[in-house]
């Protein structure tokens, strides 16, 4: 119940008319089914009764009135619903991107955080978990408030009537309970082996196996494997369906029992008193399309009071997410002026969430105003989690980093990152102009500028080709015109982006790595004048680049190995530093002369 | 509505014909279904005119009688009702069934069909429709499947029923035909409205899907942060949004002043229908019949609309299932004559005058590029981005074909020999390893059956990853990833791209590629690969591409490509003799280690650089 509030809270401020739209279409229709209930037995009596053609007349015009204005008021709301419907339906996704985007970093990179989106997501996009939510919930409203006026007219006639459809209703509310029971059972069971069946069948289907599958034979392996999740997602289906299509035939039995049962005992009530007095035959038309119409409410009731809770369990993964804590990392008040003087790691240690091993372990050096500094170290060193640990994305278990003296936590985080520029090795693009990706501003960008940087980096003949020029749209998702570019492209627009930001310091994590070898090399003799003044940190598998560095910090095992120039690390013949160094050196000896 | 002609009746041959080979019992549950449901609903049309009749008639033990004619209504409603709703269920299972099996095989065509399809985006863009065909429940081959099944149990109420109103009233039934006409012209009307303008929907869904997409891919997570663009995305997203909102609105709107004709209609047959009832009441008809044929009527105009949504629905929905029917008749491998590739060790391949672009493309990759790789030759193939290095692995390997011009493998052309020939000829490696969710023993040979396991062994040894697959439990059947299995391992990209290279030891095919191997590894990493190439290539032909020149090392030959193709060719000491393209690169690339290990050499201070000489 608190779920269904938090939610109904999330959709009313969305769009808080779609919620009563929806509220009065389903007391219209509660409306329609009432009146036709009802006003069939006046024009009966008329008939068998008085006779008087006005009446009848009026009467029969009331019961085609009702029937066509009904059908005229669900066309409206059809036609307003459809457009709002649209509407929740993207701005309920768009509440969560918004979450995503507000959300502490460290949560994008929790495998917990990445399951239980995934998750939200399949409810949301995959089962249209909040559209059916609100309708079922819509529906929940129409039949209570149907319900109510069918009751009030069967109470009329007595309580024997209402007792035996209660005892009716009670056997297939069993029956349907024990199906969905059932149901949930199988589902759990079927849905892991279904993933597995869907895994398979996108190796079969998605482009970037195909060449393995094709020149390692493997495309029998995988058929087999597929079929054979089939056979047994079958299996299962198979029992579900059988039980399903009973408990349905069972409840068409009872449904059946309930009809013949009520013309038999409203019948007698016709013509007998037994029961109680003598009733018309107006009546009976009534009493009889009550009875009848009350079952069939009562079960889709039941349905969609089920399906809205099992929507609600649907939806628990996007509850969740939509709750979840915003940037406790933007705690810090002071504002930052910057420029960064120094950075120091005093004693830093770090373990990712959830993982057992630290990632970082002791770590203390101190970098100053101007630095061009590189880390060097094996895969998974840790030589990226330093670099978010300054961006503020995780925060280290013990230790501290200061910046100007002050733990970086202390400061006020957009004032914060405004002094701090990167290029990530998984650097993103957006589908903006070129421009925009470089700026990051709609309106307002230095063009001398971008252009500048362009020349530096690059990127000024393939500019040029473009009809549009730096005004080009990047990709090709958000509009087909978008032009695209080549991982080294993106790469080198990735790095005047970086540039542009007026930050003091500035994180390049192997920034050239999809470029060839003269614009790399390119890249790295520019880095000193392109970096200007900034503080400046680089992590390169490409031994050479640290060659430019004033200092390199060696980071072995999560540990720093060393800290020091160039030349003195490379009068350590044991070093970890010297090792990478010669193995990438060797490659590069000069033999002809 | 498409461009193509499509007619519906051999689809809906081919689908019922399949239906009956794979589902034997399939019709005769459809033949039971249709007596149950056929005759079901009449029940409920006739269950008030028994009542009421009965009571109307009065007379002696009207109590007795109508519980007797109760009861037995009862009977046949509870037989009736429960079968049809179980077979129902039955039957739908079988087409679901059916239907993923028809997936499997399309998978399986995919991964046999030519290379050159699965990069080519308008094969997709083609086809995209077709396989939609085969993977949901609700339209295309499931979705016709179950309407073609539930079609002759409506047929049998709608002949029925429609005796009956004629029975009453020829009017009532020409209005009913009048407003169902109507309601499925407005429909279509709608359909094509919406039709017309679903492009400019798609293209709207498409901006609201960007940002969609954007937001929620986490690893645009840290960019979005550090260059604030959080603000941007939202204003922009509702935007998008607000768009497609006004979009649906005009749709909405046209379709609901379409809709007033079948309200128009609607309010025809209700007037008829209760004027004539009425009438006829009045005039002396048993009101037993008044209720019978009120619900009669109501009855009639749910089923003629549904049976009219049901035809228009396997219509257009059959289209899809006919592009998909299509689709797997395709010739998409070509056939061509044996030519036995098992005997060839080290092969030698010659480019000769080729010519490539991709399919769709304007632009030529190769112009008359020749060239030779010769048997038993280590060859590097270097060069700048973009200058066509991994599309000469895609044509030598028969992935793609020349656009014209030829490729000969030991002087016999490959266009001559079967793809699956070919592709025996190499084990080749590429920068993006994909590890496939099954056991390491699977992810070696590529196969579940007929492995041999001294050699999967080998392999690991060779790469140096049989230590850490014996540290499993279940050592080769421990299985990879955990998209399957929870307990899946994965490997750190090292580790992967071993794999990936024991896979090509394992399969010992006479040729070598690999392609741009080590461009995410650390140095160490790197030159355990390096020496695994070395090993790997014993007696073989062998290629290695890569941007890096120190590939150029292990190498016999080096053959440098720029944007034009072919540029350097010869031994790296020739190459650097020459002084052009190659020994710049290498300059340039080698430049910052060397003059440093110069540097070095000249503080002598460290002995083992001393075979570096300065330049």
């Amino acid at each position: 119940m608190k779920k269904l509030i938090g939610f109904c809270r999330l959709a009313w401020k969305v769009s808080p008319t779609y919620i009563l739209l929806l509220i009065l279409q389903s007391l219209v229709a509660a409306c329609k089914l009432w009146l036709n209930v009802i006003l069939p037995k006046f024009l009966i009596e008329e008939l068998l009764g008085a006779g008087d053609v006005h009446t009848i007349l009026l009467l029969g015009g009331l019961i085609v009135l009702n029937n066509v204005a009904m059908a005229w008021l669900e066309k409206l709301f059809k036609r307003f619903l459809e457009v709002k419907e649209t509407y929740v339906h993207y701005a309920m996704n768009k509440l969560m991107a918004e979450k995503i985007m507000k959300l502490e970093y460290s949560y994008l990179e929790d495998p917990y955080y990445l399951d239980l989106k995934e998750k939200a997501v399949f409810a949301v996009s995959n089962q249209n978990a909040i559209s059916r939510l609100i309708i079922s919930l819509a529906d929940v409203v129409k039949y209570a408030v149907t319900l109510i006026g069918l009751v009030a007219i069967l109470a009329t006639l007595g309580p024997v009537l209402l007792a035996v459809l209660a005892v009716g209703i009670a056997v297939m509310l069993l029956l349907y309970r024990n199906m969905s029971k059932y149901v949930v059972m199988m589902t759990n069971e079927i849905v892991p082996i279904n993933r597995k069946f869907g895994y398979y069948l996108d190796l079969q289907m998605e482009k970037q196996y195909q060449k393995d599958i094709r020149l390692y034979d493997m495309g029998h392996m995988i058929t087999d494997r597929a079929a054979g999740f089939t056979e047994e997602t079958f299996e299962l289906f198979d029992q579900m369906y059988s039980q399903q299509g009973k408990t349905m035939g069972g409840i068409k039995v009872v449904n059946d029992f309930i009809a013949a049962f009520c013309y038999a005992y409203v019948g007698i009530r016709t013509i007998s008193d037994v029961f109680g007095s003598r009733i018309s035959i107006g009546d009976l038309t009534m009493y009889v399309a009550a009875a009848i119409n009350f079952t069939d409410v009562v079960v889709h009731f039941g349905e969609s009071l089920i399906g809205m809770m099992q929507v609600l369990a649907f939806l628990e993964p996007y509850m969740e997410f939509m709750a979840l804590k915003e940037e406790t990392a933007q705690s810090g008040k002071e504002p930052f002026t910057g420029p960064v003087e120094t950075v120091e790691f005093s004693h830093v240690n770090f373990t990712y969430p959830k993982a057992e091993k630290p990632v970082l372990r002791d770590v203390s050096f101190t970098v100053k105003r101007g630095e061009k500094i590189s880390i060097v170290g094996l895969n998974g060193a840790g030589k990226s989690t330093l670099v978010k640990l300054i961006c503020r994305m995780y925060r280290a278990d013990s230790g501290e980093i200061r910046i100007n003296g002050r733990n970086i936590y202390d400061y006020d985080y957009m004032s914060y990152m405004k002094e701090i520029s990167a290029v990530f090795q998984d650097y993103r693009l957006f589908n903006f102009t070129i421009a925009e990706n470089i700026s990051c501003k709609e309106a307002g960008a230095d063009t001398q500028r971008i252009n500048r940087l362009i020349d530096e980096v690059g990127m000024r003949e393939k500019v040029d080709s473009l009809k549009d020029g730096i005004n080009s749209r990047f990709g090709k998702e958000y509009d087909e015109n978008g032009i695209e570019m080549s991982g080294g492209e993106g790469q080198k627009i990735a790095i005047a982006r970086a540039l542009y930001k007026e930050a003091s310091m500035v994180i390049l994590d192997e920034p050239a790595s999809a470029l060839d070898p003269l614009a790399e090399a390119e890249i790295y003799e520019k880095f000193n004048s392109l970096v200007e003044d900034k503080t400046a940190i680089y992590i390169s598998h490409r031994m050479s680049s640290s060659v430019f560095c004033d200092r390199i910090l060696i980071i072995d095992g999560g540990s720093v190995a060393d800290y020091d120039t160039h030349e003195n690390l490379m009068k350590k013949p044991d070093s970890l530093y010297y090792k990478l160094f010669m193995s990438q050196a060797e490659n590069y000896k000069l033999e002809e002369n | 509505m498409e461009e193509q002609k499509y007619k519906t009746w051999p689809v809906v041959k081919r689908l019922v014909g399949n239906m009956r080979k794979k589902e034997p019992g399939q019709p005769a549950r459809v033949a039971a279904y249709t007596m149950a449901a056929g005759l079901y609903p009449f029940l409920a049309v006739f269950l008030p005119k028994i009542a009421i009749g009965i009571l109307e008639q009065g007379g002696e033990n009207t109590v007795g009688r109508l519980l007797a004619a109760m009861a037995v209504w009862f009977a046949a409603a509870a037989l009736l009702g429960y079968g049809s709703e179980y077979l129902n269920h039955m039957i739908q299972i079988k087409n679901m069934r059916n239907r993923v099996f028809y997936l499997v095989e399309l998978g399986d065509k995919l991964t046999t069909m030519d290379y050159k399809y699965v990069e080519d985006a308008g094969f997709w863009e083609k086809n995209k429709k077709a396989m939609s065909a085969g993977n949901n429940n609700a339209d295309g081959i499931e979705g016709v499947s179950n309407r073609l099944c539930t079609l002759p149990a409506l047929v049998v109420s709608l002949v029925g029923m429609m005796l009956l109103a004629g029975n009453l009233s020829p009017w009532i039934l020409l209005a009913l035909v009048l407003h169902v006409a109507v309601t499925m012209w407005v429909s279509a009307q709608n359909h094509k409205y919406r039709y017309a303008r679903k492009e400019q929907e798609a293209k709207q869904q498409r901006k609201i899907d960007y940002y969609y997409k954007t937001t929620h891919d986490f690893s645009f997570g840290k960019d979005i942060r550090i260059y604030n663009f959080r603000d941007r995305i939202l204003k922009n997203y509702q935007a998008e949004i607000e768009g497609l909102k006004a979009l649906t609105a005009r749709l909405a709107k046209h379709e609901y002043l379409l809709g007033l004709a079948g309200i128009a209609t609607l309010f025809l047959t209700n007037m008829l229908m209760y004027g004539i009832l009425i009438y006829q009441t009045y005039n002396g008809m048993p009101i037993s019949s008044f209720t019978m044929y009120i619900s009669l009527i109501t009855s009639l105009m749910a089923y003629m609309l549904k049976l009219g949504e049901d035809i228009s629905f396997i219509r257009n929905q059959g289209q899809y299932v006919g592009d998909f029917f299509r689709l797997m008749d395709e010739r998409l491998e070509d056939e061509k004559e044996e030519i036995r590739t098992e005997d060839i060790k080290a092969p030698e391949i010659v480019f000769e005058h080729v010519d490539f672009k991709y399919p769709g493309c304007e632009i030529y990759v190769y112009k008359d590029l020749n060239f030779t790789i010769h048997s038993g030759e280590r060859l590097a193939i270097v060069g700048v981005n973009g200058a066509g290095k991994s599309t000469l692995v895609k044509l030598m390997t028969g992935l793609f074909e020349p656009t014209a011009g030829h490729i000969y493998i030991n002087g016999t052309d490959i266009s001559r020999i079967r793809k699956k020939d070919l592709y025996r000829l190499y084990s080749a490696v590429f920068q993006d390893v994909n590890i496939l969710a099954f056991t390491i023993r699977e992810n070696v040979t590529g196969a579940s059956e007929n492995v041999d396991e001294q050699r999967v062994r080998e392999a690991l040894e060779k790469v140096g990853l049989w230590q850490k697959v014996q540290g499993f439990e279940k050592g080769l059947d421990q299985m990879m990833l955990k998209v399957v299995d929870e307990n899946g391992t994965d490997f750190s990209g090292g580790e992967r791209q071993k794999l990936s290279i024991a896979r090509g030891l394992y399969k010992d095919a006479p040729m070598v590629i690999m392609d741009e191997p080590t461009a995410a590894l650390d140095a160490l990493a790197e030159a355990e690969i390096y020496e695994s190439f070395s090993n790997m290539v014993e007696g073989k032909t062998a290629v290695y591409i890569s941007h890096r020149l120190a590939s150029t090392k292990f190498c016999d030959k080096i053959a440098l490509f720029d944007k034009d193709g072919l540029k350097e060719y010869g031994s790296h000491e020739e190459l650097m003799a020459k002084k052009g393209e190659y020994y710049h690169m290498f300059t340039v690339q080698g430049k910052y280690y060397r003059e440093d290990a110069v540097a070095d050499a000249a503080g002598n201070a460290i002995e083992t650089t001393e075979e570096v000489s300065a330049s």
